[in-house]
């Protein structure tokens, strides 16, 4: 279902802790990783430092049109 | 959930993709070794899932997106112990617990599974969405 993350530019919408942003943050490119629950991107950021977390909805996501190749929601739709 | 599944399209590259997982209206169960112990209270959980289920198709028929792949499979969460099992489903997941009858049961059944660790599985719907229309 996925070929590979490597090299690729990826959103996490509703990441919580990082409980899946863990498997394949290491193999991608750069991760910008969202939920709107402090505690677990808090959590996220000390697991996974390189990963971009933010405390923030996609509704106020600031990041431009059109620039990631894969958009994962996982247990969060 | 259209909006949210709308919105991800609009930041995708059009070479992009999008992955969803999210259960199935299925009753999650509580299990040891291979033997059900009881279902998952879930609450209001199964009828979310099947919105997340009818987004999909619905952002599908609309347009927005080509559905390229879909595969439904087993996933478990595994805890050391029932009382950590529960405490992980009680802080991870709204409305979801372990039931009374369904933890006196699980109890029993490991006390004749030394080093079997309890689990819930839940049955996941995976879908690949290639972004339409950009």
């Amino acid at each position: 279902m996925v070929p590979s993350f490597a090299g690729c530019h990826v959103l996490e919408i509703g990441c919580g802790e990082g409980r899946v942003t863990r498997k394949y943050a290491r193999d991608a490119a750069r991760v910008i990783a969202i939920d709107t629950d402090a505690e677990g991107i808090s959590e996220l950021r000390r697991e996974l430092p390189f990963v971009d977390a933010r405390v923030v909805g996609l509704h106020d996501l600031e990041l431009p049109p059109h620039s990631v190749d894969i958009v994962v929601f996982a247990w969060s739709l | 959930m259209v909006d949210a599944l709308r919105r991800a399209r609009g930041r995708l590259r059009r070479t992009g993709f999008l992955i969803d997982l999210h259960p199935t209206s299925a009753i999650a169960a509580v299990v040891v070794g291979h033997t059900i112990a009881g279902p998952l209270q879930t609450g209001s959980a199964p009828t979310r899932h099947q919105e997340a289920t009818d987004a999909i198709a619905s952002v599908v028929r609309e347009r927005f997106f080509t559905q390229d792949d879909e595969m439904e499979f087993e996933f478990s969460t595994y805890a050391d112990t029932l009382e950590e099992l529960q405490e992980h489903i009680l802080e991870d997941r709204r409305e979801s617990r372990i039931g009374d009858d369904t933890m006196v049961r699980a109890q029993a059944l490991l006390l004749n599974a030394p080093g079997v660790r309890p689990r819930v599985r839940e049955t996941v719907s995976a879908s690949r969405l290639l972004p339409r229309g950009h």
